[in-house]
């Protein structure tokens, strides 16, 4: 393991926290919740396996 | 949108990879991701030798406070065609790893060795790249589990059903 985006996570956790949102980028798509409301990332090019 | 938040990231045909890496085969490649400031750096190392280097200057923590730091780090290489990553270790060694997606594992009970038959299939994979690796001797095989969410994205936010509780879990740290 390496550095990756623990630094991006960290700097938008922290704006989440204490202005309510993440600021630098939207995280609103990252909610925990997205799986209970059927509403799981798609990006346009995925991480293939098939 | 990385170039928009900043990060040097570029696409380069199959001249310049093989420019940057002379010793890969790289016929099949159209094209490469190449981010000039990324790599490899070992965050539990990192984050210990700033620690103790502060502890023996005796250091006063301030918090708001900018400083800089000059990075080197290691290239990785992250190959969807063969489905490997790689790296050096800086010496003479190098790791090799593979990222074929999802297979069920039991968190308790999984194998703690990888198999021979398995790293002589990561190894031909890795060759395939790096053909000098034929000449490579194997130390050592390690396995885990690599937990993911469904959607391979990380959780961030707050946990409805806790409350106040905010999550930051899941994403490959």
């Amino acid at each position: 393991m390496s550095f990756k985006i623990s630094p991006a996570v960290g700097l938008v956790m922290s704006e989440l926290l204490v202005d309510g949102r993440g600021k630098t980028v939207d995280i609103s798509s990252f909610s925990p919740t997205r799986f209970a409301e059927g509403a799981p990332i798609k990006a346009e090019f995925e991480y293939s396996d098939d | 949108m990385q170039r928009g938040l900043g990060v040097k990231v570029e696409l380069i045909d199959r001249a310049q990879l093989k420019h940057l890496e002379p010793d890969w085969a790289v016929d099949e490649v159209d094209l490469a991701a190449y981010e000039p400031d990324s790599g490899y750096g070992d965050g539990a190392g990192a984050a210990n030798d700033f620690l103790a280097r502060a502890r023996d200057l005796r250091v006063m923590y301030l918090s708001k406070t900018e400083s800089s730091l000059r990075i080197e780090a290691e290239r990785v290489c992250i190959d969807s065609v063969t489905a490997t990553y790689f790296r050096s270790d800086a010496q003479d060694k190098f790791l090799v790893g593979d990222f074929y997606g999802r297979r069920g594992a039991d968190p308790d009970n999984f194998p703690q060795r990888a198999a021979h038959h398995e790293l002589e299939e990561i190894i031909e994979r890795a060759c395939h790249r790096v053909p000098k690796l034929e000449n490579a001797e194997v130390m050592r095989g390690a396995t885990g589990v690599y937990d993911m969410t469904p959607d391979w994205r990380p959780l961030l936010g707050e946990i409805g059903a806790l409350g106040d509780c905010m999550s930051a879990p899941a994403f490959p740290a």
